[in-house]
């Protein structure tokens, strides 16, 4: 749980989980030296009203760059939109730039404005729900885990991540997706009728297979079929999964104004 | 011309039993589908049900693959046209590398011809081999589903992304006509299978990003010629019913109320139930005080005039991108003693809605799925709770965007009296920008995808709304819009997909699994079943594949 929360707020502070901090820094280099001349400096049109990359379909795409690769090959001569041929890492980072400047798929294509009024809370009253009924204290504490994090972190990513650890901009991974590596995974202990069990990392779960990896790092395969072999699944966030159900919008803007104060 | 087509109708039902290849019979359209399924729904009703008896709960485990078929997006030997000079790599869905375009399209089968689109392609394929008979393109912009074609004897109706409307020759893919539905500077995008109605063929305009475009609107075109018959506003203009749910003309003009799902129709009261789209700005409401009508509704049209004869909203004042286009379906049962003409639908609100088909007033309004952002019902209306708007500090609030469910299909069974939808709990935070006056884009709004719980297949008695049982598919991995939708048959079976790629077929009483396969991809569009040469079939389309199975 710790670790899951250290480690993905690097990430999420890019806004885009697949994509890296360098990558969107190299493209903004290529974003001003190919787009930004007829795009506008902050990709919204420029000055001859061309388009707002910004909104463009193509540009913010949940598809890792895939049609942009494609539409930067040919260009779109006809509204004087030139070819470019740059090399596939280049449209990769131009690609993460445009993303962590578009929000990407957050909210449908629109802009991501910055969010910079979520502080609105009582802190006393955040600590006071921390500690108490939000039972945060259970398994987090401000000069462990929490040390600093209001250093750290924007306020909004820390309200974000304290609604769910595992939630972002855009839809979180589907859980059929193999595990995040850097967060705590989910596990899964299979038990068949003669009373053997087997436990280890979630891989694979459907109504007809579940996969594991145990502890030597060594994939097994179930067949299921109804309930047989028994399979329970251990989520970490289970919790915050749970609370995100009654969690008041008062309970988590004074939350959010308690977890800030922590420098 | 019009003869012409009277008279070839009349050859078809002659020499049916021949099985030709030749137009439709539009008797066809007035019937639940057999050994056709000649329209987006198989029949007009929206319900997603076969009378067909060969596959049953006993024999459905006998299953085995008929052909599977792999779209392509190469214009070799493809018959080509289109605006834009170039059509570039990759255009034309969401093709993963070496893959092609994804199919979300009911494909229609008609005389042994299957036809069916992705968003720039149109593909006639042979239902008993899976060879492709012709293959169209349309250089033109893309979008990110496309979900079929329409049909009207002998010629084929498709809307292109770039909002063109393409008639083709069935039989050869040979372009008809075709004809633009908006001006050059509209940057809406559609995505609506076609509905023929007798002599009118329904569309309507998609496109929610690039917001404020323009309003939505539903045109009836001669299939002959393609011009237009009428054309219906989705929001209304000065001076008309319902313009004073809007503070000003410019806000209607940019209201968007995008008709992107294809209609259902009751030949009966003659009325076409349109689902209509959110307004815009879209997570932002100050803009736009009032209930903003005929966004976020189900409205009931006269397919000859369009006109409007009811309306009901399902999400008034939307602030949350929760369109009302999820399939309002046909239903026709006894209630209370009396028979009633009913239109059922789960909305993207997370609320199921039953309502009285011939005046549009709401007799059933449950949650079926968590929801947070309604006060209560009053006068058979939801009541947005303003508490639950997006905000500058964030406002945490159940379903997200994407919604309880979302196009795919869902479905409704006489024999059980159940109606079945795959859903997903989930909850975002919606934010606005501090500035939120913008009366651009989304309205500044942006959203935090919180939790997503599991995705459930749910069984709710249609006269209730109240949940007979569920089928919880192991942990979660469904947003609204990739569900895959559902069918239920005279025989009690239920087929659609899980969110891990496998087609699933249920017992439609209870949700047990009578037997599954696994397509290696997640499904796109909603199982189909018709006859052909005796054997009953069952489609899907799963990414750029079309699977075919039938009894061993």
């Amino acid at each position: 749980m710790i670790r899951a929360l250290l480690v993905s707020t690097v990430v999420l502070a890019a806004g885009v989980r697949p994509l890296h901090a360098q990558d969107a820094a190299r493209g903004r280099m290529a974003f001003t030296t190919y787009c930004a001349p007829c795009h506008g400096a902050d990709g919204r049109g420029g000055a001859e009203g061309n388009t707002d990359l910004t909104r463009s379909p193509i540009a913010t795409a949940n598809d890792g760059g895939k049609q942009l690769t494609a539409f930067l090959k040919t260009g779109r001569p006809e509204r004087r939109m030139p070819a470019f041929s740059l090399a596939d890492s280049e449209v990769a980072d131009l690609f993460a730039f445009l993303r962590t400047t578009t929000g990407g798929r957050g909210g449908g294509g629109g802009r991501n404005q910055p969010i910079n009024a979520v502080v609105v809370g009582d802190a006393k009253a955040g600590e006071a729900y921390f500690n108490g009924a939000g039972r945060c204290s259970t398994c987090h504490s401000p000069t462990g885990d929490l040390k600093g994090i209001g250093a750290r972190l924007p306020p909004a990513v820390i309200q974000g991540r304290l609604v769910l650890p595992r939630g972002g901009g855009t839809y979180p991974p589907s859980y059929n997706t193999p595990p995040d590596p850097k967060e705590a995974p989910r596990t899964v202990t299979v038990t068949e009728p003669s009373g053997e069990q087997m436990s280890g990392t979630l891989m694979y779960l459907t109504d007809f297979i579940v996969t594991l990896k145990d502890a030597g790092g060594i994939q097994h395969t179930f067949a299921r079929e109804g309930d047989v072999p028994k399979v329970v699944v251990v989520d970490p966030l289970q919790y915050h999964l749970d609370h995100m159900r009654r969690l008041t919008d008062k309970d988590m803007h004074d939350l959010t104004a308690y977890l800030v104060t922590l420098k | 011309m019009t003869r012409a087509i009277t008279a070839s109708f009349a050859a078809v039902v002659l020499t049916a039993g021949l099985s030709p290849q030749g137009p439709l019979d539009p008797g066809l359209l007035l019937k639940p589908p057999v050994d056709a399924w000649p329209t987006y729904h198989g029949d007009y009703s929206g319900r997603h049900y076969s009378p067909l008896t060969q596959i049953d709960r006993t024999n459905v485990h006998t299953l085995t693959l008929a052909w599977m078929f792999r779209t392509t997006a190469s214009t070799d030997g493809a018959i080509v046209s289109g605006a834009t000079a170039d059509l570039p790599a990759g255009f034309g869905g969401q093709a993963a590398a070496g893959a092609g375009p994804a199919v979300k399209a009911m494909p229609l089968m008609v005389n042994g011809m299957l036809y069916f689109t992705a968003p720039n392609h149109i593909y006639a394929v042979d239902a008993r081999t899976a060879r492709m008979r012709w293959h169209y393109v349309w250089r033109g912009r893309s979008a990110i589903g496309n979900r079929g074609v329409g049909i009207y004897g002998s010629w084929l109706f498709a809307v292109m992304p770039d909002n063109t409307v393409v008639s083709l020759d069935a039989d050869t893919g040979k372009e008809r006509w075709t004809r633009k539905l908006t001006p050059p500077d509209v940057s809406n995008w559609s995505t609506v299978a076609p509905i023929v109605i007798r002599n009118h063929v329904i569309v309507g305009v998609g496109g929610d990003t690039p917001v404020g475009a323009t309003r939505g609107f539903v045109e009836s075109l001669d299939p002959e010629t393609g011009k237009s018959q009428w054309k219906w506003w989705t929001t209304p203009s000065k001076g008309e019913p319902g313009f004073e749910t809007w503070p000003s003309e410019e806000t209607v003009l940019r209201s968007a109320g995008a008709p992107w799902q294809p209609p259902t129709y009751d030949p009966g009261l003659n009325l076409l139930i349109v689902p209509i789209g959110q307004p815009t700005p879209t997570y932002n409401g100050k803009s736009r005080p009032g209930a903003n009508l005929y966004t976020c509704s189900i409205v009931a049209l006269n397919p000859d005039t369009g006109k409007l004869v009811w309306y009901y909203q399902t999400s008034p004042h939307d602030t949350h991108d929760w369109d009302a286009t999820e399939v309002p379906i046909i239903v026709d049962l006894t209630l209370d003693g009396q028979p009633r003409k009913l239109i059922a639908q789960a909305n993207r609100n997370g609320y199921y809605f039953l309502l009285d088909r011939t005046n549009g007033k709401s007799i059933v309004v449950k949650p079926f799925s968590r929801s947070n952002a309604y006060l209560g019902v009053k006068d058979g209306v939801l009541v947005p709770n303003p508490e639950k708007e997006g905000s500058p500090a964030g406002t945490l609030v159940f379903p997200t965007s994407d919604g309880a469910v979302n196009y795919p299909m869902q479905a409704y069974n006489p024999d059980t009296g159940l109606f079945y939808t795959n859903t997903t709990e989930s909850g975002s935070i919606f934010y606005l920008s501090p500035d939120p006056s913008d009366p651009t884009g989304l309205g500044r709004g942006q959203e935090w995808h919180g939790g997503m719980y599991e995705s459930r297949l749910l069984a709710l008695d249609v006269r209730t709304g109240e949940m007979k049982w569920q089928h919880k598919y192991p942990l979660n991995g469904w947003g609204g819009g990739t569900m895959a939708g559902v069918l239920t048959t005279a025989t009690g079976v239920l087929f659609t997909g899980d969110p891990s790629g496998n087609l699933i077929a249920f017992d439609a009483r209870d949700g047990r699994i009578l037997w599954h396969a696994q397509l290696g991809a997640s499904i796109t569009n909603t199982p189909q079943t018709w006859m052909l040469d005796g054997h009953q079939y069952v489609t899907v389309a799963a990414g750029d594949m079309l699977w075919a199975f039938c009894l061993q």
